[in-house]
């Protein structure tokens, strides 16, 4: 086992400690889990980050995001840098449950994947690095937001259903959560349009044309629409409640399908899998 | 020496009827007080009477004696035979009682497990108890302590999480929809008792616009000026459907008249904001198929029940983690009341070496100069410290143990202790172990 690997099995390490934390803390209640379980995850971040600094110094590039490996490693850092950024205004105490195991099948995944070669590297310019910062983040938010959207709807299951349990007492309320699912999706969304945007400038530059028409082009075109139509009708209250965040759930698949699923049909400047 | 005691009796001893004889009011207590205060063999004491139970703490050197005396005082005070009373109360002394007392200040004793009402009672007594003069240091600590403990149950274990009673459990149900209810808008229909007490807890959380309507005009109008709400005709309750967040319906009405259609219809004009319906009335007042609709939260009573049904369950869940916390806290108690056994004795040895020193140092005072007599002091209190620290070290584990009294007897027997006269101020118990941060619970806190 080479160091990268025994790096990453330590940060997982790290990782999972929080997550049995997190639940102990939701399904045996006692204040003294939780504080740990953010320690833990807190120690993961930094060790992640050592990890990010030692892979731009041994690859002399800012954004050594070539191989899968590599693009989940960083996505589930971002994963981590959001909720601990929106932690300080938002109400998150309970998301740990759901959200660690989503950064540890992505911290996970890339500790499998670590063998696979990188992918051939293209252009480094500024509107590179913007796009894949801003598109990191802007999924890393998505994220948060679904996972407040699945405790919402554990939550409004168990109240329609007057079934009274761990979770009626530990989830917040609807509005609360629903608020959170809201909120994420705001700060992800300009994050999205300087992503795209970044993006197309970007394939200017390389290609001498902003559009291809290309599966990753279209998805996260498509997927960008989907954010937009969801805000649009929750700034004009549209529509609310379970609609609402079921459609937010929707637009984080689709995010998905287009961050890792399109990498699948065909092969050009997104893929890490070839 | 003093023990800690309790006489009385609660839920599970005695009958209501028994118990509401037994009870003392609110302006009784301060000349019951002063009877007790009055009772040479209990110099402290403290009455808790609730609608649960009544029960006298106190402290006294003959318990024995005590119990006659109170059990003779509870007897002519409420003119009950002294056999029925006997038959119903219970006398705990030393550990027993300090179980009882925190056991009962954390709810565990209550009829609802977990009920927060005591916790204020209890305080509520020390507090009257204490001014009247009748609590001093031993069971000041008791009260304390108990307070204090009462305080970490419900901190550090899940004892009073969720709601067990109808209008509790209704409000929060509408907090776990709504979060902190403080805009949202009621509407009443019918005037039943229960909605009355749902109204009024959900009007403590801050919700200001409520609109009332009954089929007696007269009744929504005497509601209205009683909580400041608005009364409307009946038959345009349903054009506020449309903007109230929270139903409460408990009209006479012999079929449901919150129809499926009606709220479907509304739901898609209040664009999917949630509504909570809280149905008390038998008959029901709202088709169960209301609760079909996204976004629409209907509790009938059977429901409310349930829910107050599961809250106890979760709470008795909690029981035996607070049994562990309590039995720690005891420990603790326990140690310091024995450390306490001990402490005339220490200080006696401490104020015999002081006299000792003090006069080796009037001796020396003629040769030496202030300076060298201070620095001799120092030395003199230094050996002195040294000395006693591991005999004293010694007799405090013995105490713990049990082994104590053989070495009080050899102590006073070796210095002749029993010459050594201490001043008020070093007769004083201390308020806490030694090292131990002063507790968070403070006899000021008692007042809320």
């Amino acid at each position: 086992m080479n160091t990268d690997a025994l790096f990453l099995a330590g940060i997982n390490g790290l990782y999972l400690l929080s997550f049995v934390l997190f639940v102990l803390h939701f399904f045996h209640g006692g204040e003294d889990w939780k504080p740990w379980a953010n320690r833990f995850l807190g120690l993961g971040f930094l060790a992640s980050m050592a990890f990010e600094a030692v892979q731009v110094i041994a690859s002399g590039s800012l954004l050594p995001i070539t191989a899968l490996y590599q693009a989940l490693f960083f996505f589930s850092w971002c994963m981590v840098l959001v909720y601990l950024l929106m932690s300080w205004k938002l109400q998150l105490d309970t998301f740990g449950i759901i959200l660690l195991p989503l950064i540890l099948a992505m911290s996970g995944t890339s500790l499998v994947c670590l063998k696979q070669p990188p992918a051939p590297t293209y252009s480094h310019n500024q509107w590179f690095l913007v796009h894949i910062l801003t598109a990191f983040l802007a999924y890393a938010s998505f994220a948060l937001s679904f996972v407040g959207a699945l405790l919402y709807l554990v939550q409004n299951r168990g109240l329609k259903s007057k079934k009274i349990n761990t979770f009626y007492h530990k989830l917040p309320s609807l509005e609360s959560l629903e608020s959170v699912v809201y909120r994420t999706m705001v700060f992800g969304f300009p994050l999205l349009t300087l992503a795209l945007a970044s993006g197309f400038f970007w394939t200017k530059d390389v290609y001498g044309v902003f559009w291809r028409w290309d599966p990753k082009f279209v998805a996260s075109t498509l997927t960008w629409l989907i954010y937009l139509g969801i805000l649009y009708s929750r700034y004009v209250s549209l529509v609310r409640g379970r609609k609402a965040v079921m459609a937010s759930v929707f637009a984080f698949f689709c995010a998905m399908l287009t961050f890792l699923g399109v990498n699948f049909f065909e092969s050009n400047v997104h893929s890490f899998l070839k | 020496m003093n023990s800690l005691f309790v006489i009385g009796l609660n839920h599970k001893f005695a009958p209501v009827k028994f118990r509401e004889k037994l009870a003392f009011s609110k302006n009784d207590l301060p000349s019951v007080l002063l009877h007790l205060r009055n009772i040479p063999v209990v110099p402290e004491s403290l009455v808790l009477s609730t609608c649960n139970r009544v029960e006298i703490y106190g402290v006294a050197a003959d318990l024995k004696a005590a119990r006659e005396e109170l059990v003779r005082f509870l007897c002519f005070y409420h003119a009950v035979e002294e056999e029925a009373l006997c038959h119903s109360i219970y006398f705990y002394e030393e550990e027993e009682a300090v179980r009882h007392l925190f056991r009962v200040a954390s709810g565990l004793d209550s009829m609802v497990v977990g009920e927060h009402e005591i916790l204020g009672q209890v305080k509520e007594a020390y507090r009257l108890a204490s001014q009247a003069g009748n609590v001093k240091s031993l069971l000041h600590q008791f009260f304390e302590r108990a307070l204090r403990t009462a305080k970490r149950t419900r901190e550090e274990t899940e004892i009073a999480r969720g709601a067990v009673s109808v209008s509790s459990v209704a409000v929060e149900l509408a907090e776990k929809i709504f979060g902190r209810i403080s805009q949202e808008r009621i509407l009443i229909l019918g005037t039943g008792k229960v909605g009355e007490l749902t109204l009024k807890r959900l009007m403590k959380t801050g919700t200001r616009t409520v609109w009332v309507a009954s089929r007696t005009m007269s009744r929504a109008e005497e509601m209205a000026r009683k909580y400041a709400v608005l009364p409307i005709p009946f038959e345009t309750w349903k054009q506020y459907l449309k903007d109230a967040d929270i139903v409460i319906s408990s009209t006479a009405a012999p079929h449901p008249i919150i129809h499926y259609e009606d709220v479907k219809q509304v739901m898609a004009l209040r664009k999917h904001k949630p509504l909570f319906i809280i149905d008390l009335a038998v008959p029901r007042d709202a088709e169960e198929k209301v609760n079909t609709l996204d976004d629409v939260y209907l509790y009938n009573i059977d429901d409310l029940h349930t829910v107050c049904q599961s809250n106890i369950k979760f709470r008795e869940k909690e029981v035996a983690k607070c049994e562990v916390l309590i039995e720690k806290q005891i420990e603790e108690f326990l140690r310091w009341l024995k450390h306490l056994e001990a402490a005339p004795t220490i200080r006696k040895l401490q104020a015999h070496l002081d006299t000792i020193i003090e006069e080796e140092l009037r001796l020396a005072a003629g040769t030496r100069t202030p300076k060298e007599l201070e620095e001799l002091r120092r030395v003199l209190s230094r050996v002195k410290g040294k000395l006693l620290h591991d005999p004293l070290m010694k007799l405090k584990e013995a105490q713990d143990h049990g082994g104590g009294h053989h070495y009080h007897e050899a102590l006073h027997t070796l210095f002749d202790l029993q010459k050594v006269k201490l001043t008020d101020e070093e007769n004083k118990i201390p308020d806490r172990e030694p090292g131990k941060q002063p507790g968070s619970c403070s006899s000021r806190e008692s007042a809320g």
